[in-house]
């Protein structure tokens, strides 16, 4: 069980269709799907624009959420996201320290209260990283074909600033730094910044 | 209209984490259709179909007033665009194309229509025997239906809209509401057809409802949405519909639009008509990519929170209950880029301007209309004439504007019913007696009329929408409803950051406003006159004048224009004309059109002056400003208070005009001091098609005419277009070139008259005007040829002096230079006015001499005014004038245009030195204008087309009280001393005039008199024949009755 909660995974379209059991909402059934190759538990799984967390899947056409849906509509397409703990990753990577700014700009209002707008932003900091390390990370911010983007959307689970640092889950840019100090086989002082965070409601 | 946010939109707009995602989509038009040039037109000039083969595609595909690209390879356009006026049917035969004259066409240049539709004018034409057909080649008749009895629906949908397609569901919704369509041509049941292209990804759940649901299903593409809006106005058989076009742009995140760019400025403002913005782009801007003039939409993804169901818009539009089009920022075509050219990274910068900017780009010919109480048979009438109808009109038939995008033309009067003084609440839909647009942009045509009838504006809010509405500060207060105005949000402390500024006046601008108009009802008039507040003006600021209004017919009228009057004057001195507040958050609420306001309390302590209360406000100027980084949109919006009406009462007419004096002038005490008296007698030259004569008593009752080229001097040359004499000595100008002298007309008298070509064309051809200078020395001559009127080369000109007469510019041939360098000040004199007819009688293009200024100047009109060479100060706002100039009134400050007067000295039209309106001007056929005003103010003028007299604005005399065809040119007795004139000539018109039948070339009013008379005399004796062919022109001169044999 690790300690901390830094996963990252990107959007796909699940096969087949699914929908909320109408008896018990936290069970999802699907029509031609295979969530027991498709899904781990910890996915994110999206059905009629409300997403949950995969708590297990029982089998190809049964998965059980975290928290029921609200409502079971008619079978529909559906998306996942494959989150995966940095530690849990092929290559395992240690979990980073995380930064959390909830708001870009902050605006004082004719009352003397303040507005926060614009995105929230968060870093994952290391000390150091392996290549190997590196490269796995990398690999969520490439076209798919391994050419390296200057940027990526992915989700992520990261911690922000609230609730005794919960950890949330956002859509999020990833920005790969433009400037990395290499030695001894090393990166040194890593930061990867995810820019234009939007929290995803999962429960 | 606009709306009243809900609560929990109010809410969002005060949430924390709001930001957005801005996006920009481009219309790369499919094509349609593409063909080859099958030969190039007989002329480059007033093209208006051309021949095509080689056709691809299906011809059914095609629709009116699409885009059709001409150029020298395949899907080039480097030769230039036209208007498709009418589907095509086959793969080869005529294309009917809006009428132009600016393609250099070649054979086999490549055709290509475009599913695109910009903003056009559509010109009318005249044909050379009058008939004027409405886009070339509608004729009034055409249609089915009377289409100013029956006038087309104005079709209002919505605006283009850009979606996503759902990342779970692969579609995308989009709902249309056609349901604000209107005409203005009374009841009848509204109908709808709506399609889309293309169809096999795309679905309608109902295309006859009147807001239907397109459902789409592939990214990546542009779908166009067609609706025919039809109205039945005869129970279930009798429809007339319109066509409009709206684009649908679809993506995901395979198929994105434009992300990557720098939004600069994004703004509507009320005074400017609409909206702008404009966008840096860094890449995806090719040629290809992004073509000229292209269609724009700049759209958001928002979020009113930091969560994922916080994503949405609030938006000011519903189709029903339902939010629609929330997402839509702003759009319009691109009217101009500057690129940066840098070797790290090169940039593109875009200015893309709404349906205002392109409106006031593109030239208009006039539009005129009438009242009429029959049903109207041409063009020309309307029966029950209002500033809405006649804007519909014009709308509908002399731009692509309904093609294009929704326009909301209300009714100047705001409520329906219930007119009473006591609460000022209109009641009644003013009527005009003419619809009268002057050539011009379409922009100005449209808004100019208006504001000076009704002082309504036209402005488009940020989804094209025009809405043509009067400022919400001069309706009575009665009517400042909420559900006229609705107030959108009551702004708090916690919706704006920064600092709120108030921008107070205690100098008022006015002192007083004296406000005239006529309420026209039926065809009865009635003038009003109103001061506000009083006789006696306010401490500060000036006099303002507002004349010539359409007012409120009926029994209150009075106090209607009254109060109006104080309207009017409370909001010139509005206490607050600016405020300016910087919102705290994504707010596109507001909008500068259409009515609406917001609130926003201030308590005493709030400011260092003290002030306090509620203030009503305005949106003026709304501006969005983002931030790439930050996510953060914002907007700053500046307000002008609500005005408050000041008391009116009524006004003092003018006084009138002196009548003319019939009692002999008093006895000089002193005698004076006795000179010798020349005794004069006044003569006439003039000429028709083949014939010249003279008189030398054309006062007489009877005058005695003679054969002034009785030795065929001239009868090689023919065509005879112009006249001058004086001193005895006479000019008559040939088309086809020629200019006949004559140094003694008396010798007519005995035969021994001589006529010599002093001027034989250099070889340019078609002299065309003729004028006698100030100083009675020298007289020019204007050649121009119609024919290269449309090459560039238009504009020749010529000065051309006699013999034995100072030369002060010689003969200058501008036949091979600009026309706006042929036309430099220096070059001509203190010149009169001249006009230009072309051959089939109607007014293409005139040149003006300007009488005053230093050396005068010649202003030249082209299809859009030069570089004016003239920095005479007596012409202001020249720009304003227009084309379309045909005469120049005899003291120089008024020009007649084809449907209109211009003070020329202050650049205004409208008003005829005050005395009467151009509203009443003849609005028909141009052409055939003359002018004159004499000592007592009073204004002659050749109404177009019938040819009647008119005298101040109303009609004085009609051609059919003479028994003649009309009349065509007008002239003082002496030219140069109107002080001694007692008598005004008028010309019959063109074509034969047959004396048996009483008619006659020349007919002379003696204003001492009041009598009428024709000045046929001895004429069918003289001429051996009993007509006269085609009067050309005539001059009055004199001549000593000593040297009269």
């Amino acid at each position: 069980m690790p300690c901390y909660y830094y996963e990252i995974g990107e959007l796909y379209s699940g096969t087949g269709t699914a929908q909320a059991n109408a008896g018990n909402k936290k069970q999802v059934d699907g029509s031609g799907t295979s969530f027991d190759t498709e899904v781990v538990a910890g996915y994110l799984i999206t059905i009629n624009s409300e997403t949950r967390v995969v708590e297990s899947v029982t089998n190809a056409t049964t998965l059980v959420v975290t928290v029921a849906f609200s409502a079971s509509v008619a079978l529909a397409a559906y998306t996942l996201v494959n989150l995966v703990n940095v530690e849990d990753l092929t290559v395992p990577v240690f979990s980073p320290k995380g930064t959390f700014v909830p708001f870009s700009q902050y605006l004082t209002l004719g009352n003397g209260l303040v507005r926060g707008l614009g995105w929230a932003t968060a870093r994952w900091l290391w000390g150091f990283l392996s290549n190997t390390q590196r490269d796995q990370l990398r690999l969520f911010c490439d076209d798919g074909s391994g050419n390296p983007l200057a940027s990526n959307s992915v989700y992520i689970r990261t911690r922000n600033n609230e609730q005794t640092d919960a950890f949330a889950y956002y859509k999020a840019n990833m920005v790969w730094p433009q400037e990395e100090e290499k030695q001894a086989a090393k990166r040194l002082t890593f930061a990867i910044d995810f820019q234009n965070l939007v929290e995803i409601v999962v429960s | 209209m606009a709306r009243v946010l809900t609560a929990g939109e109010l809410a969002a707009l005060r949430e924390d984490g709001q930001k957005s995602e801005l996006f920009v989509a481009i219309l790369t038009p499919d094509t349609v259709y593409t063909a080859r040039l099958n030969g190039v037109p007989t002329s480059n000039d007033e093209v208006g179909t051309i021949t095509y083969d080689g056709g691809s595609g299906t011809p059914s595909d095609t629709r009116s007033h699409m885009t059709v690209l001409v150029g020298s390879s395949a899907g080039a356009y480097d030769k230039g665009t036209v208007r498709l006026r009418e589907s095509i049917s086959a793969a080869s035969g005529t294309m009917a194309v809006g009428e132009l004259s600016d393609i250099d066409w070649a054979d086999n240049d490549y055709l290509t229509i475009v599913r695109e539709w910009l903003l056009r004018p559509r010109h009318l034409r005249i044909t050379s025997d009058g008939v004027v057909l409405m886009d070339y080649a509608i004729t009034f008749d055409t249609p089915t239906y009377n289409p100013h009895l029956y006038p087309k629906p104005i079709p209002v949908i919505s605006s283009h809209a850009a979606e996503w397609l759902d990342e779970q569901t692969g579609e995308a919704a989009i709902l249309f509401d056609a349901s604000e369509s209107y005409t203005v041509g009374g009841a009848g049941a509204m109908t709808y057809a709506w399609s889309v292209e293309p169809s096999g990804t795309a679905s309608w759940d109902d295309d006859t409802s009147a807001t239907p649901t397109l459902t789409v299903t592939e990214a990546g593409i542009t779908y166009t949405v067609e609706c025919e809006v039809i109205w039945t106005y005869t129970a279930g058989s009798r429809a007339v519909s319109t066509h409009t076009y709206r684009h649908v742009f679809v993506f995901d995140k395979d198929n994105m639009p434009m992300t990557v760019f720098q939004l600069n400025n994004c703004s509507g403002i009320f005074d400017s008509g609409g909206w702008s913005f404009g966008v840096t782009a860094y890449g995806e801007a090719g040629r290809t990519e992004i073509r000229d003039r292209t269609l724009c939409v700049l759209f958001s993804r928002d979020h009113y929170g930091p969560k994922d169901v916080d994503e949405g818009s609030v938006g000011p539009l519903l189709a029903g209950a339902t939010p629609i089009r929330e997402n839509i920022i702003s759009w319009g075509w691109i009217a101009g880029e500057s690129i940066e050219w840098n070797p790290e990274q090169g940039t593109v910068s875009f200015e893309v301007q709404g349906p205002q900017y392109w409106l006031s780009q593109v030239e208009g010919f006039p539009q005129g209309i009438e009242d009429t109480t029959n049903d109207p048979a041409v063009w020309t009438q309307y029966k029950g004439l209002t500033p809405r109808a006649g804007t519909a009109l014009f709308w509908l038939w002399r731009s692509t504007g309904p093609q294009c995008m929704d326009a909301f033309i209300f009714p100047d009067t705001v409520i329906a019913a219930g007119a009473s003084p006591a609460t000022l609440s209109e009641g009644i839909e003013r009527q005009i007696s003419v619809y009268d647009a002057p050539p011009m942009k379409l922009w100005q045509q449209i808004s100019t009329v208006l504001y000076d009838a009704v002082r309504a504006h036209c402005v488009c809010d940020r989804y094209g929408r025009l809405f043509v509405q009067r400022n919400l500060n001069e309706i009575f207060e009665a009517d400042r409803t909420a559900g006229n105005a609705p107030t959108v949000m009551a702004l708090t402390n916690a919706d704006w950051h920064g600092a709120v500024s108030f921008d107070r006046r205690i100098v008022t601008p006015a002192a007083l406003l004296d406000m005239s108009g006529v309420a026209y009802h039926g065809g009865a008039v009635s003038v009003f006159f109103s001061l506000s507040p009083g006789h006696i003006f306010k401490l500060y600021g000036n006099i303002e004048r507002a004349e010539n209004l359409a007012l409120w017919a009926g029994s209150n009228a009075q106090d209607f224009a009254n109060a109006y009057c104080g309207l009017l004057f409370g909001n010139m001195n509005n206490e607050y004309p600016v405020v300016s507040t910087a919102l705290a958050a994504i707010n596109r609420a507001f909008d500068v059109a259409p009515w609406q306001y917001a609130t926003l309390t201030v308590i005493e302590s709030d400011t260092e002056r003290g002030i306090s209360g509620t203030f009503t406000l305005l949106p003026r100027r709304v501006s969005f400003s983002y931030d790439n980084d930050s996510g953060v949109c914002l907007t700053d919006i500046e307000w002008e208070a609500e005005g408050i009406p000041q008391d009116g009462i009524t006004g003092d007419p003018p006084p009138q005009p002196p009548s003319i004096p019939t009692a002999a002038p008093p006895t000089p005490s002193t005698p004076p001091i006795p000179i010798p008296e020349i005794v004069t007698s006044k003569s006439c030259l003039m000429c028709s098609l083949t014939q010249t004569v003279v008189t030398f008593d054309v006062e007489s009752d009877s005058p005695s005419w003679y054969d002034a080229d009785p030795n065929g001097d001239m009868g090689a040359a023919g065509n005879f277009v112009a006249c001058v004499a004086y001193d005895g000595k006479g000019y008559i100008v040939a088309d086809g070139g020629g200019i006949w002298y004559c140094a003694d007309l008396l010798g007519a008298i005995d035969g021994s008259i001589s006529w010599t070509e002093e001027q034989s064309g250099y070889g340019w051809e078609d002299f065309r005007c003729v004028q006698l200078l100030d100083t009675n020395l020298p007289f020019i001559l204007v050649q121009t040829n119609p024919a290269r009127a449309w090459t560039g080369e238009w504009g020749a000109l010529a000065e051309v002096f006699p013999p034995n007469l100072p030369v002060i510019g010689g003969v200058e041939n501008c036949d091979t230079v600009p026309p706006e360098n042929a036309c430099q000040p220096g070059r001509a004199g203190n010149y009169k006015g001249l006009k230009q007819v072309t051959p089939d009688g109607t007014v293409a293009s005139s040149v003006y001499i300007h009488p005053g200024g230093h050396y005068g100047a010649i202003f030249e009109m082209c299809d859009s005014l030069p570089s004016l060479p003239c920095s005479c100060e007596l012409w202001k706002n020249v720009s304003y004038l227009g084309t379309g100039f045909i005469a120049i009134s005899q003291s120089g400050r008024y020009i007649i245009m084809g449907a209109s007067i211009l003070d020329a000295s202050t650049g205004t039209r409208g008003v005829v030195d005050g005395t009467w309106p151009e509203t009443v001007m003849d609005t028909g056929v141009a052409g055939n204008y003359g002018v004159l005003e004499d000592e007592f103010g009073y204004w002659y003028y050749i109404k177009g087309g019938s040819g009647d007299l008119w005298r101040n604005g109303v009609e004085w005399a009609d051609h059919t009280e003479f028994n003649l065809p009309g009349f065509s040119a007008l002239m003082f007795g002496g030219q140069h001393d109107l002080s001694d004139d007692d008598s005004i000539y008028w010309q019959s018109s063109r074509g034969s005039v047959c004396f048996m039948d009483n008619h006659s070339p020349l007919i002379r009013y003696d204003k001492e008199t009041l009598t009428w008379y024709h000045c046929v005399g001895d004429l069918e004796t003289v001429l051996g024949t009993t007509s006269w062919n085609r009067s050309r022109g005539f001059w009055i001169f004199e001549v000593p009755e000593a040297d009269i044999p």
